[in-house]
């Protein structure tokens, strides 16, 4: 393999690894930041409030990526929930992840 | 002992307040909707167990959370340039039926 080819390659791959700026830890989660979560989404049978009723969620299980962009989403204000957004504008890249990561086990 | 008569309006009346109290808005019928899942199977996974996370799993989640999440993209209160397409063609009665089968299946637990 050509020289330039390589080093293109390399760069590649650094640039691909950048991306993943913040990984979450499950543990680090479960220590502390579900407080929060856990008031809603832990309880069984746990309805929203009026206008709308409906079921929260469930969480366990779900893809850690899609968990983490609901919850970036809803702190942007991209998508709209008062609780949600709420919490949401609390939360750091890393409680984010973690969260994401400790709801992404089932258990 | 007076014999209660109950018209037919009246057991559809109750059937009805049950359903929105209970936080379902319509009945949905899980057999109908596996056979209207195939659009969703494509991202979601046959049972709802996406196995990419662009696209939630489905599967077990609450019925009447399906139905809402459906309900507002199709209102645009929630934006997604795909669900909102995929939405269009769904009447009341098929995003029903598609919540009670997503949620009928094995997936997504409530965790503490």
């Amino acid at each position: 393999m050509r020289l330039i080819n390589i080093l293109a390659l390399g760069l590649l791959a650094g640039a691909v690894s950048a991306a993943h700026a913040v990984e979450g830890n499950a543990a680090a989660a479960a220590k502390d930041k579900t407080s929060m979560c856990m008031g809603c989404h832990g309880i069984p049978g746990y309805r929203t409030t009026f206008p709308e009723v409906y079921h929260v969620p469930k969480l366990g299980g779900q893809h850690p990526a899609y968990l983490a962009n609901a919850l970036k989403a809803y702190r942007s204000g991209e998508r709209s929930h008062p609780s949600m957004r709420g919490i949401a504008a609390s939360l750091s890249d890393q409680d984010i992840a973690d969260l994401a990561a400790y709801y992404g086990e089932k258990k | 002992m007076m014999a209660i008569k109950l018209s037919k309006a009246s057991v559809v009346a109750a059937v009805a307040a049950a359903c929105v109290f209970s936080g379902i808005a319509w009945a949905g019928n899980a057999a109908a909707g596996k056979e209207k899942s195939a659009a969703c199977a494509a991202c979601h996974g046959a049972d709802g167990n996406s196995t990419t996370p662009d696209f939630p799993r489905l599967a077990g989640q609450n019925e009447d959370y399906i139905q809402v999440a459906l309900t507002h993209y199709k209102n645009g209160k929630r934006k997604n340039a795909i669900m909102s397409g995929q939405v269009a063609n769904l009447s009341k009665q098929d995003m029903a039926d598609l919540a009670a089968y997503f949620s009928s299946q094995q997936g997504l637990v409530v965790k503490r």
